[in-house]
């Protein structure tokens, strides 16, 4: 039995004439406790996809289930973290994340929380730094405080939508270890969309590319039977790290040439929609 | 965190950048670059102040209206201890009603003191001063004023004469003329006309020269003038103490001392009386009790000064700026919130947002009269004034109508941040709250405000601004006891001192409103998130 | 010996000084007082004198008042406040609490028991027009011109005006102010019409050959001198002051329009008299002597200059603190020494310039308010014409001469006041007088005969 079982999802946008397929035809289906990277070019069509596992958008046709129910709309059990942290700024790390532990964990003791809270804290490395506010902190302490928030929750399934883009290259590899050290401590479903081979194939079970927009879709899948735990030094040197990277980034490449060769064609240049998150709201903001 | 740092914080939040140079120089950090900051911050504003009132000193007295000469900093200064002297004087008043008989004495014992010095030394040696002033002024107006008067008087004559005699000869060439001479008719009509033109250029030049004289006439004496102006204080401060002298002597004290043998005598009266006259003794008796008691709780009714007024004035600000807040913000919320209201609500606030505070006013004072006929007997008064602040500076239905010109006018910034603040919430922060499947109260309450209190702060303090402007109009029109009608009592004076009192209120009103943005800034500082400065 | 001589001496001497000093603050025992602390409203004019000195002097507090005494910005927030309550009296003008009674403004029953003042206002015009005038008349072409000077030099400059399709502009303070009246008065005696009121007409302009309009008092200087209005009638310092600054010319006062005419008097609602009878009575004893203090003479009864007014100029000195008249002393001084500038060269001994308790002054006579409903009846206040007795019973109705005369005997026990300084006999008419301008006769007795004997304005 799949985990998360993504089954012939389409999603589109607009009626008629003006209708965009942005993703079409995906299936997927996650195991517990699996490690998968979903890779793609920008404009792809990626963060829909997360978005549809968090439950913020509903699929034009097809289903999403978890654990064989379906995912309708968004629940602190789907912890998807964010690209830009979204960590609210007039709190601090410790306060911020125990704003989500009130929400998810309401008839827990005070006493309780509190060593809940500090616990992930220092999971990510941040004790330190608990009573800062976001503004304090940089970029990749930042993305260490988001990814403890989404941890403290016990999400079941671990959304990561491109959580490492915004930071610097040695920041990213950091953090990367970091995300695989607190991984192999507490297990849990992981799905990371990522534009970054590397990362993708040292924290990876399985790759899966999504191909070039509109009407993007999941292409052949690229297990990574590595061992783990995954140690960069040592994998760099592995031959089969070696091999598997090029294989993936040659897939990419050729995915990326015939799509352009069919642009030169006829059709359009796909265009990238700034998605107003009011158009994907479920509910209306007065309820 | 050492120290150091936290004072430097303090600086930062409390707004007050200029004490940064010189907390870093005293803690030795950079002192090149922090005595050059001190230049900009402190030196240079000073030293452009100073300039400003050199400039002022120098430029005031060459403007010389009807209406006296544009007050210099130094009488703007002699006004304002004029207005602190007329405080203090009436503060001692008070005192002096329910001082202790010792205490009465002493002072009794010292004013007349200061009377009679006063009287029998300083202002003769004045009165001394000022006759050789005056002649000092002769000779002076002599050099100055008298000649450019007799020229003008001169100048007015000449033309008179001119008129009369070219007259005489427009009259004698008429009668010369025949019926029948056509061109010579013409001629005289000619002439007849230029000579009417002459004269209305002449009239207008006698009028000018007319207003030129009246200024001349009168420009004063300037160390003349300042010592009649010294006289003045030197007689008023007579008048004062004589007034105080009587008060000391006729205090409370003393009244319940009288009325306390007047007492006794009654009492003895009452048990001395037989039954036909008990009654009325009794009811003497009384009476005489109560107006004791009256007595001993009453209070010297002072005239209320400008420093009660500016207090009162603070107080109304305050309390029209908390209401427009009560109003704007939850409405502001829910304009920012649904989009469908702000629509059904720009009207209204595009309509009432340029009315000016002299049109709310009338419209407050007639509502505020409606809903209040009958102040003195009035519940809704009742309860203000038995609150703690409110009590002691006596709200009237004046003040509610200031109060609410007020937050009519300096509502709308704060309505207006408010929507935006809400309606404009980082996308970031919102998804936060869909994904922790936050309801709609505790979105509001975790996410939403806190989002949008930099703006709804910053347009708080946009609005106090407002409102300090229309109030002191509100009050002058409303006579709500307060600066404004402090400035217009001033005003309606006439005095040589109102010109100068306008100033000081001027610099007063200035110096508050400086104080409040301060506290916004300040209040806004503490709720800003982000690092974006609040203005200067 | 010489020590019992001596301490005989100081003790007769302590006697009188006492008994002086016990004589002076004589509290009144006998009124039992509903109401001690109170609110008085008045004007920056200079007749606010009694209420003023009643306060400073200390009259008010002898008969047991707290009174803070408040100014005012204009007549008629003035009235607004006394009839919300705000204030307990104020000092009005003659015509107020007439006004207020009948229903011409603001309705509410207001009474007087106590004429503050006789006389003290003044009708100025500016520099420009006077020039005009003294060319109309040579006469007045003098650095001392003949008193009293009628509007007869002016009536050209009014038709010269009305040939150019304007209307000479001239300030007032209140529509109801004894100034209207006199300034209407003082025009239609040369024979120019002032306007009347009718009922679409509140403005009183209707067939004016000259505007009337209201001004407040402080403002009219700088009115005159912007050149919006020509002329004014208004009370002192502002003749005055228009002097001192050489913005215009006094031409003539009250006291030549009507010689000791009523002035301002001091109002209060009906309802707040009722429920305050005893405080009522104390009020205007405060009030009898502060007029008595401001024309107390020299020698008693011996009055023949300004000069032997012994305490108008400390009463100038008070009245020139700010938070009363608040004008120059030197300006506020003269009007009130018994001077008056009507140009800077031509200063006049005007000792009943102001009187504030000469001449039975103080006394709230009918004959008075009579006159006041004649004049609001002749400009068409009062729309329609009215009989005698409504006129006599109107007057009775906010004129309370009672209670005016139960305070003054309260005095006269008291040993404040003279016999001769009340008239305690009189059925409350002054006696037919004809001292107006134009020598018209007017008898309070037969107000309806009095109008027909004016040429404009309402004949019944």
């Amino acid at each position: 039995m799949s985990f998360l079982k993504i089954s012939n999802v389409d999603v589109s946008f607009g009626s008629d004439d003006s209708k965009v397929d942005i993703l079409s035809n995906i299936n997927l289906e996650v195991q517990q406790n699996e490690f998968i990277a979903i890779i793609g070019f920008s404009g792809s069509g990626k963060s829909t996809l997360i978005s549809l596992l968090a439950g913020l958008q509903a699929p034009s046709c097809g289903y999403v289930n978890l654990e064989n129910k379906q995912i309708l709309k968004p629940d602190p059990s789907l912890g998807i973290m964010f690209q830009n942290y979204s960590l609210l700024p007039w709190l601090t790390v410790y306060e911020n994340i125990n704003l989500a532990v009130n929400k998810v964990f309401p008839n827990m003791s005070s006493k309780n929380k509190d060593s809940h809270i500090k616990k992930y804290i220092e999971m990510v490395n941040l004790t330190p730094a608990s009573e800062k506010k976001p503004s304090e902190l940089s970029g990749g302490m930042r993305q260490r405080a988001s990814l403890a928030r989404t941890l403290s929750m016990e999400p079941k399934i671990l959304l990561l939508d491109e959580p490492l883009s915004a930071l610097d290259a040695l920041t990213r590899s950091s953090i990367q270890d970091e995300i695989l050290r607190i991984w192999e401590n507490e297990k849990r479903t992981v799905v990371m969309i990522t534009n970054d081979v590397d990362e993708a194939v040292l924290m990876a079970d399985r790759i899966i590319p999504l191909t070039i927009g509109p009407k993007a879709t999941l292409g052949e899948e690229f297990k990574i039977p590595l061992s783990r735990p995954r140690n960069r030094t040592t994998l760099n040197s592995s031959n089969e790290y070696k091999k598997l990277k090029r294989n993936i980034t040659k897939y990419m490449l050729r995915m990326n040439a015939k799509n352009s060769k069919i642009e030169t064609s006829d059709s359009a240049i796909p265009s990238v929609f700034k998605i107003d998150s009011c158009d994907l709201e479920r509910e209306p903001l007065i309820a | 965190m050492k120290l150091k740092h936290k004072i430097y914080k303090l600086i930062d939040i409390s707004g007050l950048q200029l004490f940064d140079p010189i907390a870093r120089l005293l803690f030795k950090e950079e002192p090149k670059v922090q005595i050059k900051r001190i230049t900009q911050f402190i030196i240079i504003p000073a030293v452009t102040f100073c300039l400003f009132l050199l400039m002022w000193q120098i430029m005031a007295p060459r403007h010389t209206t009807k209406s006296g000469e544009v007050p210099t900093p130094i009488r703007v200064v002699d006004a304002a201890r004029g207005i602190w002297t007329f405080h203090k004087r009436e503060k001692q008043k008070s005192e002096a009603f329910i001082t202790t008989p010792e205490d009465s004495k002493k002072l009794i014992q010292s004013s007349k003191e200061r009377f009679n010095e006063i009287e029998t030394k300083l202002i003769p040696a004045q009165e001394e001063l000022i006759n050789k002033l005056k002649d000092e002024e002769s000779i002076w107006k002599d050099k100055n004023i008298n000649p450019k008067i007799v020229n003008f008087s001169k100048s007015e004559s000449a033309i008179k004469e001119k008129e009369k005699l070219i007259e005489k000869e427009l009259d004698e060439l008429a009668l010369s003329i025949g019926i029948n001479e056509k061109d010579k008719k013409d001629l005289l009509l000619k002439k007849l006309k230029e000579f009417e033109n002459n004269r209305s250029l002449w009239k207008a030049d006698i009028a000018e020269g007319k207003g030129n004289v009246s200024i001349l006439e009168s420009k004063k004496y300037n160390p003349l003038e300042k010592a009649q102006r010294i006289k003045d204080r030197l007689e008023e401060e007579k008048q004062y103490l004589s007034v105080y002298i009587g008060i000391l002597t006729k205090n409370r004290n003393s009244k319940v001392e009288d009325l306390n043998n007047k007492l006794t005598e009654y009492t003895t009266g009452y048990y001395d009386a037989e039954s036909t006259k008990l009654m009325s003794t009794a009811k003497r008796l009384v009476r005489q009790q109560s107006r004791i008691q009256k007595t001993e709780e009453s209070e010297y009714s002072a005239a209320k000064t400008l420093p009660y007024q500016t207090l009162r004035s603070l107080l109304c600000v305050f309390t029209g700026f908390i209401l427009a807040t009560i109003i704007a913000v939850p409405l502001g919320i829910l304009c920012g919130l649904n989009k469908s209201f702000m629509c059904a609500f720009t009207p209204f606030i595009a309509i009432f947002k340029p009315v000016s505070p002299i049109v709310w006013l009338p419209i407050g004072l007639i509502v505020v009269g409606g809903f209040i006929p009958d102040p003195e007997n009035n519940a809704f008064i009742s309860i203000i004034n038995s609150l703690p602040i409110f009590g002691s500076f006596e709200v009237n239905p004046a003040f509610l109508a200031s109060a609410i010109t007020v937050s009519l006018c300096s509502l709308w910034p704060t309505l207006v941040n408010t929507a935006l603040g809400v309606s404009s919430i980082d996308s970031d922060h919102l998804n936060v709250a869909r994904v922790l499947n936050l309801n709609f109260k505790e979105r509001l309450k975790s996410v939403i405000i806190p989002s949008a209190l930099p703006l709804i702060f910053a347009g708080l303090r946009i609005s106090i601004g407002v409102g300090w402007m229309v109030l002191i109009a509100a009050e002058l029109l409303a006579s709500s006891e307060g600066i404004g009608k402090f400035v217009w009592d001033m005003f309606n004076n006439g005095s040589s001192d109102s010109f100068a009192q306008m100033f000081v209120v001027v610099f007063l009103v200035g110096g508050i409103g400086f104080m409040l943005d301060r506290i916004m800034i300040v209040l806004q500082r503490l709720v800003s998130f982000d690092e974006s400065a609040s203005s200067i | 010996m010489k020590n019992i001589i001596k301490k005989r001496v100081l003790k007769i001497v302590a006697t009188i000084v006492f008994a002086g000093l016990g004589a002076q603050h004589a509290i009144s025992q006998d009124l039992d007082l509903e109401k001690d602390e109170l609110k008085f409203g008045f004007i920056k004019l200079t007749d606010c004198a009694p209420i003023v000195i009643a306060k400073e002097k200390g009259f008010f507090e002898d008969e047991g008042l707290q009174v803070e005494v408040i100014a005012q910005p204009n007549w008629k927030t003035l009235l607004d406040n006394v009839i919300n309550g705000d204030l307990d009296g104020a000092h009005m003008l003659s015509g107020q609490p007439i006004a207020a009674t009948i229903g011409f403004g603001t309705k509410a029953h207001i009474i007087t028991a106590f004429t503050m003042d006789l006389n003290g206002n003044g009708i100025t015009v500016a520099n420009s027009i006077w020039d005009q005038m003294k060319e109309n008349d040579p006469k007045l072409d003098t650095s001392k011109p003949k008193h009293p000077i009628t509007a007869d030099s002016l009536k050209p400059i009014v038709q010269e005006k009305l040939d150019n399709g304007e209307k000479l502009q001239m300030g007032m303070v209140f529509p109801v102010s004894t100034h209207n009246y006199e300034l209407r008065y003082w025009l239609a005696s040369a024979g120019i019409h002032p306007g009347m009121y009718t009922k679409n007409d509140i403005g009183g302009r209707t067939d004016a050959e000259v505007e009337l309009s209201v001004t407040p008092p402080p403002m009219m200087p700088a009115t005159l001198e912007a050149g919006n209005i020509q002329g004014y009638c208004v009370g002192e310092p502002w003749n005055q002051q228009a002097v001192a600054k050489n913005i215009g010319v006094p031409v003539t006062t009250n006291y030549d329009i009507w010689k000791n005419n009523p002035e301002k008097v001091f109002g209060v609602t009906k309802e707040w008299a009722d429920e305050n009878p005893n405080t009522h009575l104390a009020v205007i004893k405060a009030l009898i002597r502060a007029g008595q203090w401001l024309d107390a003479t020299k020698k008693k009864g011996i009055f023949r200059r300004g000069l032997d007014l012994v305490n108008r100029e400390e009463a100038a000195r008070i009245l020139s603190q700010p938070n009363y008249v608040g004008a120059d002393y030197e300006v506020i001084k003269n009007s009130m020494t018994g001077f008056f500038y009507f140009q800077k060269s031509d200063k006049r001994e005007m000792p009943d310039f102001n009187v504030f308790y000469r001449y039975y002054c103080t006394y709230p006579w009918y004959s008075d308010g009579i006159w006041f409903l004649t004049q609001m009846r002749r400009w068409g206040q009062i729309t329609e014409p009215k009989s005698n007795e409504w006129y006599h019973k109107t007057a009775k109705e906010v004129y309370r001469p009672d209670i005016y005369l139960k305070a003054a005997k309260m005095l006269l026990d008291e040993g404040v006041i003279d016999k001769n300084d009340i008239p305690w006999d009189t059925d409350g008419y002054k006696p037919p007088t004809s001292d107006f301008i134009d020598g018209i006769e007017y008898n309070g007795k037969k107000p309806l005969e009095y109008l027909k004997g004016h040429k404009i304005g309402h004949k019944n």
